[in-house]
């Protein structure tokens, strides 16, 4: 699944850390958001977007061929 | 100097397991006794590493909890396979006088190890479900 979150990050002017405190995670689990290699709950996801103050469909972007 | 609450638990810790293990020692419980040292220096050790570490660092969060659910549940299914594999070898080998006791050790090091290489490999891989 892909994800803007970097984008968002970027326009925020925001750290992989800084969000991850944020949102109550550790760095690695953005890093791994961001490259796709991991799938977020639906709470973590609703979180991320909260704090961009986005919808969670602008932020993930599903792929309905996705694994 | 402010250390974060979970360093000092984990101090509080690694010093009662070396205080334990020494006095199963003394006990004569060797190997018990042992491994509860060494873990506890190591635990002991490895607190110097994460104390400089910050929590966005350590954390214990969902992915971390996913994998160790995944990890878990590959490594339960390889020791049940080599549970059974040990079974057939003593049912039809030679080996049919083999002890629980001779053998738990190669189950239980298994499981282990195979929970630990494979929480390795998903941290570093990531799992999409």
């Amino acid at each position: 699944m892909k994800t803007r979150i970097k984008e968002f990050r970027a326009k925020y002017n925001m750290t992989q850390e800084e969000l991850a405190k944020k949102v109550g995670v550790r760095r690695e689990t953005i890093v791994f958001l961001e490259k796709g290699k991991y799938n977020p709950s639906l709470k973590l996801a609703y979180k991320i977007a909260k704090v961009f103050n986005v919808r969670i469909e602008d932020l993930f972007i599903f792929d309905e061929n996705d694994p | 100097m402010k250390m974060r609450k979970d360093v000092v638990t984990r101090f509080f810790i690694s010093a009662f397991m070396i205080i334990t293990g020494t006095a199963l020692w003394i006990l004569k419980l060797y190997a018990l006794g042992g491994g509860i040292i060494l873990a506890g220096v190591v635990l002991f050790l490895s607190n110097f590493y994460y104390a400089k570490k910050p929590e966005t660092e350590i954390l214990y969060d969902e992915m971390m909890r996913r994998i160790d659910e995944k990890a878990g549940y590959h490594a339960f299914w390889i020791t049940i396979i080599i549970l059974t594999i040990l079974f057939w070898i003593c049912k039809y080998s030679s080996y049919k006088n083999v002890r629980f006791t001779d053998v738990y050790s190669i189950v239980l090091f298994t499981g282990l190890y195979a929970w630990i290489i494979l929480r390795f490999y998903y941290s570093k891989k990531g799992i999409l479900e």
